[in-house]
């Protein structure tokens, strides 16, 4: 049995999560997506290894701090390498030199900041059994709940479907069904369920019209409560019309590189993004050896360490996925469920 | 050898294990990086090995003593895997392979995020010579690997060339193999100059979002997140009872009579040889050959008239704690358990044809005894294997 929580990841710009540098092939980067609903997701594996290189800064901030106040001289602040004192020809990563230090002046780093203990230790060479322990939490992947769509003429529309609330509502432990587009009596046209900041009766997609909308006001209790966007346009489409929605959607930039004299193209590349504004939920388990979160005292019975990754907010802006350079992988992410003390009730808006 | 049980309780419990993510699809070999074949190993749904250590590893945390998680598992009996559709109010209508003396066909699918259907085209039925097609049009290669809904059994039983009924399923899940790239700790680059190598393939499985994996069970397990199956997955598990009305139980406890499926794999055989039917296992005779230990004449118990199945799978488990050279338990844990020796399994949907009827204390799996079953650690039977329903449809 592992504690329940979840997180709530929202853009602030386009999220391109696909291929790693290295791995893609041609000129044209797609981003991963769901088999079943062809939409973007962001895999687990990609969500631990962000977290686990947040906590890896906070244990190297951690570390300078502790061998700071040790009397240890430190190198400049920028040194990325830094000579080993055994032999000044080798040149470590700059946290290796801190751990090495540490080890020296015997300080040990607390559990509440060692990612290996959270996320696991990665397979070390030469070790028995590889060296690799089990992570005490685990992620799946995140997978859109609510995606922007913008279309001429109308204001922007948040759009879902049947399977993606499915997954909303299985991991965060909704009690109420999933809205779907039901037809009113056999032989009538569907009706999509919709909540609109203005009354419309038809809304325009490039696979044509909607216009059997349904006004659902409770539909916004589909919206997570941690939102920070807290959209006003929503509307439920099939399970069917999600993808072609969806690729509508994607944020696509062709990129050139000039040659450096001339103004010629040298070499191009296409790629596609979730764009900004887009809602996406991924669960998270943390194993019960781990005690449990009281928000009120912010301690464990047994004083051992509780998985603690935004330190005491649940809140925090964190990059996802690639082309950070040119403006992509700005999102906020909510952590919120069972582990954190939310009721599943709370869970409505 | 002797058996401690005549025979298990019944199956009480419906498991149903639905994905939070993904699944792994793999079992056993491991990958390296210079051989990058995800699919080597492939192996989908779990086996019912994988949700007895999860309940095992359940049933420790709370247990007061070795003793006394002995005593929890001793009569633990599962069987599956099975799949079932989510959004049916019918909670125990799940589906189990086609038995093989039906032949089915998939129609081609317009969309790829559905689950493939299609229905029967032809039955076999045994004239005690051969087997006979029951219509004699030719439809080309019928599809192997179906699913069929138990609630429609009886239907397939009695199917007639040109009913449409019952409908006949693909596999509800998709291959997603994804790489892993071992990245740079500071940079968001492909970390190549590892020792190790930086890539790892994972064979990832996903399934449709409307269906869950099904197994039967004779212990309950507390409803909640639970890891399996492989490179840290998460499920959500739930526990329902079998009520005594549904079609389900029924079946279970309806007599096999001559002829049979098997909607488990079967292992048979003793520990070291597999066969097609139960085999009784005798210690060899020591002054016919010097080996010791080596497990002789296998008495066949069934008289098999006929048997219709493919190339057998292959089934293997862990269990049982690493020990060193002197004998002690050197395991830590959450260490991977030992490897069980490697068995080949009658696959799933095979169907037998007996001279005889079961006689009455043998009439369903249930009743079947312990010894006809393998045993390495606990009997087979733990496993569900050789899991078998009634099929009428297999005689005139």
């Amino acid at each position: 049995m592992y504690h329940r929580a979840y997180g709530i990841i929202e853009t602030l710009a386009p999220l391109h999560v696909g291929a790693s540098a290295g791995e893609e092939t041609g000129n044209l980067n797609l981003i991963f997506r769901d088999q079943f609903t062809q939409t973007g997701i962001i895999p687990g594996s990609s969500i631990r290894g962000r977290f686990r290189a947040d906590m890896r800064l906070r244990r190297q901030q951690h570390l300078e701090a502790s061998l700071k106040a040790a009397g240890v001289d430190l190198p400049a602040a920028t040194a990325r390498k830094v000579s080993s004192p055994e032999d000044p020809k080798k040149r470590l990563p700059r946290l290796e030199w801190l751990e090495q230090e540490a080890e020296k002046q015997s300080i040990s780093v607390p559990e509440l900041v060692n990612e290996n203990h959270w996320y696991g230790h990665h397979a070390v060479t030469g070790q028995e059994d590889g060296g690799t322990t089990e992570a005490l939490v685990k992620f799946e992947y995140a997978s859109l709940v609510w995606i922007p769509v913008f279309c001429p003429g109308q204001p922007v529309v948040w759009v879902s479907c049947p399977r993606l609330l499915r997954r909303y509502k299985q991991i965060t432990g909704k009690p109420e069904p999933v809205l779907r587009p039901k037809a009113a009596a056999d032989g009538q046209p569907k009706q999509y369920p919709v909540k609109l900041r203005e009354h419309r009766d038809r809304l325009f997609f490039n696979l044509g019209f909607l216009d059997n909308l349904a006004e659902t006001p409770d539909l916004s209790n589909w919206v997570p409560k941690d939102s920070q966007i807290q959209p006003d346009n929503l509307v439920v489409v099939d399970d069917q019309d999600i993808s072609i929605i969806h690729d509508m959607a994607l944020y696509r930039q062709t990129r050139t590189k000039l040659e450096d004299d001339v103004k010629k193209v040298e070499n191009f590349f296409g790629f596609e993004a979730l764009p900004e504004d887009s809602i996406l939920i991924f669960p998270i388990a943390v194993k019960d050896s781990v005690p449990h979160y009281d928000r009120a005292s912010d301690a464990s019975a047994d004083g051992s360490a509780r998985w603690k990754p935004f330190k005491n907010r649940t809140l925090r802006e964190l990059y996802f996925g690639g082309l950070e350079s040119i403006g992509c992988g700005h999102c906020e992410v909510t952590l919120a469920g069972d582990y954190f003390g939310d009721t599943p009730d709370d869970a409505d808006a | 050898m002797t058996t401690d049980s005549p025979s298990l309780p019944p199956f009480q419990y419906l498991i149903t294990i639905q994905p939070l993510g993904l699944l792994y699809g793999s079992t056993g070999r491991f990958l390296s990086p210079e051989n990058l074949v995800g699919r080597s190993g492939s192996q989908f749904p779990p086996s019912t090995a994988v949700l007895s250590g999860l309940i095992a590893a359940h049933y420790a945390q709370h247990a007061e003593s070795k003793q006394a998680l002995d005593d929890i598992l001793k009569p633990l009996c599962l069987a599956g895997p099975f799949w079932q559709w989510t959004h049916t109010a019918d909670r125990e209508n799940i589906y189990v392979p086609t038995p093989m003396n039906c032949l089915a066909k998939l129609e081609p699918q317009h969309d790829a995020t559905d689950v493939s259907e299609g229905s029967l085209v032809n039955r076999l039925e045994w004239d005690g010579q051969s087997w006979q097609p029951i219509s004699d049009k030719a439809l080309g290669k019928p599809e192997g690997g179906t699913w069929v809904a138990i609630n429609d059994w009886k239907k397939l039983n009695e199917w007639q060339p040109d009913y449409q009924e019952p409908t006949v399923y693909g596999d509800p899940w998709r291959y997603t193999p994804h790489l892993h790239p071992y990245l740079m700790e500071n940079e968001r680059r492909v970390d190549a100059d590892r020792e190790r190598g930086s890539l790892f393939l994972e064979n990832g499985v996903q399934m449709h979002p409307e269906t869950c994996l099904v197994y039967l069970s004779n212990l309950s397990v507390e409803n909640g997140w639970y890891r399996f199956g492989g490179e840290g997955h998460m499920v959500e598990l739930t526990c329902h009872p079998i009520s005594a009305g549904s079609e389900l139980h029924k079946l279970l406890s309806h007599p096999l009579g001559k002829s049979f499926a098997l909607i488990t794999p079967a292992v048979w055989g003793s520990n070291r040889l597999s066969y097609r039917s139960p085999r009784l296992l005798k210690k060899g005779d020591k002054s016919r050959h010097q080996l010791a230990e080596i497990n002789r004449d296998l008495a066949k118990l069934w008289d098999v008239a006929t048997l219709i199945t493919e190339r057998p799978t292959t089934f293997r488990y862990r269990l049982g704690n690493r020990k060193n050279q002197q004998g002690e338990d050197v395991h830590q844990p959450n260490q991977p358990k030992v490897l069980s020796r490697g068995r080949y399994a009658v696959p799933a949907g095979s169907v037998y044809v007996l001279q005889d009827t079961f006689p009455d204390h043998h009439a369903t799996w249930q009743d079947w005894p312990l010894d006809w079953f393998p045993r390495e650690g606990p009997s087979l039977k733990r496993w569900g294997c050789g899991l078998a329903l009634p099929v009428s449809g297999a005689l005139p």
